[in-house]
């Protein structure tokens, strides 16, 4: 249910420029470089994208691209989606691109983001399911929030598929609540 | 000022990265409660002192936007921070039965525990309707008596034969898998597997 996703409430507070067409009432504690409770015409200032798009809507503001949308970081991806760490720009990277896009008009935008999603995505699921039991935080350190769930899902198919071949799936298991409260146990006694 | 509902999602963010339930964050939900209060009066107070200017002047259009705004994510943030809660409560009830683990029952508001009893209730009553206990199997059975060995005392259980058992540690018994499954799941004994 998107409504309840977590995911999906923290892609709303990705914060966007904009530019604000009309004067704003109340709006200041929004622009940290202005001491008024107010905005004025013309003010750029960064806004959560919760509030952009019901703003937008009117005709309050105008959107902008953050500069990772921008035509440098559009040709990296192009170059090499790779070796990009997408992670630090944004972390719902592709997400907030194609609703910046709806927005702004820019439908050349999410044919990059396509392009450099479907480069990193064969890298993506093939370390998932070849790493096993190696350690993976590096990998999924440049990853944007999406491609870790999807690294995860694929990493925990495999361990399944492991568990499968080795017939460890008849056995039953304590339930992981109980297993970790046992683990800290332990840890305390030492 | 801090931003509307930034503490809200401080709490919401702690339930999503915890590997365990975190404590109730009573103080935060009150005041993103607060805060709900205070920025509905302000959306009412426009509306009702000019509400020629809250349709026709952009300006306080803004701001009773951006009220409003803020007042819907807050509450969007503080239903999802109960709605995941109340979803692990239910998983627990499935997995280890009727009695929360305490450093579970710790982490949970009054409000919660009561709904986790009352939810036990409900599946309790359903279960006796029909007949079936339907939190046993939750992985299809493949024999109907394993091996398990104790991890810790029990006491004396009755099987569904109507024997009396005893369990204590490092002891092991040759049973009929319903009698023991919740047990495993509990932690108290554990399955061997040759």
């Amino acid at each position: 249910m998107a409504y309840y996703d977590i995911d999906a409430i923290l892609l709303d507070d990705q914060i966007v420029p904009a530019h604000f067409n009309t004067a704003a009432m109340d709006l200041g504690v929004l622009d940290p470089s202005t001491p008024s409770p107010h905005i004025d015409q013309g003010t750029e200032t960064d806004i959560p994208l919760w509030l952009a798009l019901s703003l937008a809507k009117r005709s309050i503001v105008t959107l902008r691209s953050p500069s990772f949308f921008g035509e440098s970081f559009q040709a990296h991806l192009l170059a090499d989606a790779q070796v990009l760490n997408i992670h630090d720009k944004c972390p719902f990277f592709y997400e907030l691109g194609v609703k910046l896009a709806k927005l702004t008009g820019n439908w050349a935008l999410p044919a990059v983001l396509k392009k450099a999603f479907h480069t990193r995505y064969l890298r993506i699921v093939d370390t998932s399911i070849n790493l096993g039991a190696a350690d993976y935080s590096e990998h999924i350190r440049k990853l944007t929030t999406a491609e870790r769930n999807l690294f995860h899902l694929g990493h925990a198919a495999a361990a399944e598929v492991l568990r499968y071949k080795t017939r460890d799936t008849d056995r039953l298991a304590a339930s992981a609540v109980v297993t970790r409260k046992r683990r800290r146990a332990a840890l305390g006694k030492k | 000022m801090a931003m509307y509902g930034a503490d809200a999602l401080e709490v919401l963010k702690e339930l999503s990265t915890a590997t365990r339930l975190p404590v109730y964050r009573a103080k935060s939900v009150s005041k993103a409660v607060d805060e709900v209060i205070h920025l509905h009066a302000e959306v009412l107070a426009i509306l009702r002192e000019r509400p020629e200017a809250a349709r026709n002047d952009a300006s306080v259009t803004a701001s009773v936007i951006f009220h409003h705004a803020a007042l819907l994510r807050n509450k969007r943030i503080m239903l999802a921070y109960h709605y995941h809660r109340m979803q692990y409560l239910q998983n627990l009830r499935w997995e280890v039965g009727a009695i929360l683990p305490p450093d579970v029952r710790e982490a949970t508001s009054a409000l919660e525990t009561g709904f986790f009893s009352a939810y036990d209730r409900l599946l309790g009553d359903y279960m006796t309707e029909v007949d079936l206990n339907l939190t046993e199997d939750l992985t299809p059975p493949k024999d109907l008596f394993i091996e398990v060995r104790v991890v810790q005392d029990a006491g004396t259980i009755i099987t569904e034969a109507g024997d009396e058992l005893t369990l204590t540690r490092n002891s092991t018994h040759y049973l009929r898998r319903s009698d023991v499954e919740h047990l495993i799941r509990q932690g108290v004994v554990e399955h061997i597997v040759h």
